[in-house]
């Protein structure tokens, strides 16, 4: 097992009567890519704050790469990046000029800073645009340098709060492949984001978040293995009725059935096979399906299993 | 390093900024020149002072002195009282452009100014020539009847007036040493001798506020190449407007500066310098250092401005350097402080609009009092707010008093760290 990057013990944090983070703990290890996943307000930001040195924790410790944020700040940030979620940057200069400063701020000079700063500008593809204004940038190219920035002075942990918010495909294909080639380099990421695919195709592993408290914590695989595998059928309806659910629930096949208004997902083993008693008894119940949608097993039916609620709720 | 290179920063943004540009230097420049403009020309070859000349009534009643009924200036210039003299000096050549001098009984004078055919009667009281030689016991006073709808013009000629009866003060003032120094060895002079003497000194001193004088006519900057303060009365007010127009925009600028924080703080880059392993101390530092560099350049810029293209003369050099140091010091540090009082910059703008605007007004008060009868007044009132003590400090500069200069900036730098002391308390308290 290789050394951990980041260790978060018993984290708890109150905004007045709100329990943003509830009693979190996780550990993270060198060269790891670790994703958050789940919905808006689940504690992800909050929990980034608190491990970036930027909120104190009510309780709670963090250590980055053996230095503890609350004791050793210093120390501990040197060894980071951190991308916030919001672009951070000074709209009225230049990209070169955000990124040359930023570059000062985590102690970079002359020729190293420099070059740094080349090699940024390449990663995150705008070599071409380093003297333009960033307020006449896109959305994506802004998300891109914001994510630069935290990679100037070559950290080995970096923790990127939800990059990728609100970005053309093209913008976010790069972010992504910028997050690969830094893994190959050996870099640890904590990644979080409330998109499921992206949790997937990045991480090695996933805590899935709720209310404040991790509900869910493994690789991609072992959270599929929560739901035992279970292909999801979700069903529009004309109109929500208890006879039909109750005749699905008794389907063979059938593992669970959950309901939100005409919408009903139906957990099931073998979709194919369960599909055509699936519309049989809603036939005879008078109950018209307007809408299916097959789904094999992924992050979204993990967090719809353990919290009855779809994760974008 | 980390300070240099965040106020680098800021002063990079503020200088690619055009509102920032047009506050720092664009506003007090164009009010500067509005004035000039207005009341002279400030290019040409000849520039003029077209300020409309006044119409004034003299009123001499001075009666003379039965101990010297002659004071000479040459042979054909003698004169049997200082009244007389007074008269005569106006009448020059010199004055032709600023005023249209008539003589008249007092009670016609002061009618005339009422009905507003005349701009100012100037009633040169019986006792005129005693006083100034020393020989009345009792309170002699010039006045200076006028048209309260006019403001520039006749506060120019009592200008002039009170610089020729500088002249002749120091004529009676030089007449005490010499008299003294001679008793000292033995010689005493009598009344007679002691007149003549005056009326020499006097005539003298009148023939060279003529000399002096022709530099009247000239508000460009060949008009102050000598570097002495005897600005005509144009750049004197041009100084007071600009000085007061510089101070005014240099607190926004200090402001303004220190409203980077907030911006900051909103758009995220201040949580984001956190994250570098910033301190508190070294971001607080860098804002203040761009703001006091920023305000370093301004002033520089408007007083340097000021002194070539409207001829003003700023005073001796260290004097001014002091007070300069002083305003940036405190202008800078006002900015943090009053910008650790609000929580964004919606708030901030409050601040910019009634603020600093009350304090800078009442602190720059002296521009819109001056030649009325409050102006003494506003010598301390608007000490009650920072931009005051600014004010106060150019004043005593221009007017080559270093010492006041001094205490006023003595005043301004204790301000200063106290500001600054309150202001980064409460954006470590909050920012941690």
């Amino acid at each position: 097992m290789n050394p951990e990057a980041i260790k978060v013990q018993n984290l708890d944090k109150h905004f007045d009567d709100i329990h943003a983070v509830d009693d979190v703990s996780f550990t993270i290890h060198t060269g790891e890519i670790f994703s958050l996943l789940g919905p808006n307000g689940a504690g992800k930001t909050t929990i980034i704050g608190m491990i970036s040195g930027l909120l104190t924790p009510d309780a709670g410790e963090v250590w980055l790469m053996g230095n503890s944020i609350l004791e050793n700040p210093k120390l501990a940030k040197a060894k980071l990046g951190v991308v916030p979620q919001e672009i951070a940057l000074y709209e009225d200069i230049s990209a070169q000029a955000n990124l040359n400063f930023w570059g000062k701020m985590y102690g970079l000079r002359g020729q190293e800073l420099t070059s740094h700063v080349d090699e940024v500008l390449a990663l995150v593809g705008l070599e071409d645009r380093g003297n333009g204004t960033v307020s006449k940038f896109s959305g994506g190219m802004q998300r891109r340098l914001n994510v630069g920035i935290a990679l100037l002075h070559k950290p080995r942990l970096i923790i990127m709060d939800e990059p990728t918010v609100g970005i053309d495909p093209q913008s976010r294909r790069k972010i992504l492949d910028s997050v690969k080639q830094l893994r190959d380099q050996g870099v640890t990421i904590l990644y979080t984001t409330h998109y499921m695919e992206e949790a997937q195709e990045l991480s090695d592993r996933i805590a899935i978040m709720d209310n404040g408290k991790i509900i869910a914590l493994g690789s991609h695989q072992e959270l599929i293995e929560i739901v035992g595998e279970l292909d999801r059928i979700r069903l529009t309806i004309n109109e929500k009725s208890l006879n039909v659910i109750r005749a699905w629930e008794s389907l063979g096949g059938v593992a669970k059935v959950t309901a939100e208004d005409e919408t009903i997902n139906l957990f099931v083993k073998d979709s194919n096979q369960v599909l055509p008693d699936v519309f049989e008894t809603a036939a005879k119940e008078n109950v018209r399906i307007t809408g299916v949608d097959i789904q094999e097993p992924n992050l979204e039916a993990v967090f719809l299993h353990l919290t009855g609620r779809a994760l974008r709720d | 390093m980390k300070i240099i290179a965040i106020a680098i920063k800021d002063l990079w943004r503020a200088f690619r900024s055009f509102f920032a540009l047009a506050f720092m230097f664009g506003v007090p420049i164009l009010m500067t020149a509005m004035f000039a403009f207005l009341f002279g020309g400030i290019g040409g070859d000849e520039p003029e002072f077209n300020i409309p000349r006044t119409d004034v009534v003299i009123v001499n009643q001075d009666e003379g002195s039965p101990l010297v009924s002659n004071f000479e200036i040459d042979a054909r210039n003698s004169f049997s009282t200082m009244g007389d003299m007074l008269v005569d000096t106006l009448q020059q050549e010199t004055f032709k452009d600023l005023m249209t001098l008539t003589t008249a009984k007092e009670a016609d004078a002061r009618l005339a100014v009422d009905n507003q055919q005349a701009g100012l009667a100037l009633i040169i009281p019986a006792e005129f020539t005693n006083a100034l030689i020393g020989q009345s016991n009792q309170l002699v006073e010039i006045e200076f009847y006028q048209d309260p709808d006019l403001s520039l013009g006749p506060q120019i000629i009592q200008s002039i007036v009170m610089s020729i009866l500088d002249g002749f003060s120091s004529g009676s003032l030089t007449l005490d040493t010499v008299t003294t120094v001679l008793e000292d060895q033995g010689v005493i002079l009598n009344q007679v001798e002691k007149m003549t003497l005056l009326s020499n000194l006097t005539a003298g001193i009148e023939t060279q506020q003529e000399v002096e004088d022709t530099n009247l006519n000239i508000i460009t900057p060949t008009g102050i190449s000598n570097g002495s303060d005897q600005a005509n009365p144009l750049q004197t007010i041009l100084r007071s407007i600009m000085a007061g127009m510089m101070i005014f925009y240099a607190f926004f600028t200090g402001t303004s500066a220190a409203q980077t924080i907030l911006q900051e703080e909103e758009n995220g880059t201040l949580a984001r310098l956190f994250m570098t392993a910033t301190p508190t101390t070294t971001i607080l530092n860098g804002k203040f250092l761009a703001g006091f560099l920023m305000i370093i350049v301004q002033v520089i810029v408007l007083l340097g401005f000021a002194n070539l293209v409207f001829g003003i003369y700023w005073g001796p050099l260290m004097p001014l350097l002091f007070a300069s140091i002083g305003l940036v010091a405190l202008a800078t540090s006002f900015g943090i402080f009053v910008m650790s009082l609000v929580n964004s910059t919606k708030q901030a703008g409050i601040i910019f609009g009634a603020v600093l605007t009350f304090t800078g007004m009442l602190g720059i008060s002296s521009l819109f009092v001056m030649g009325t009868p409050i102006e003494e007044t506003f010598n301390y009132l608007p000490l009650l707010v920072p931009q005051g003590w600014a004010m106060n400090a150019f004043e005593a500069s221009w007017k080559g008093n270093s010492v006041q200069t001094l205490l006023y900036t003595g005043g301004m730098l204790v301000l200063a760290v106290l500001f600054f002391a309150i202001g980064n308390a409460r954006f470590k308290k909050r920012l941690n």
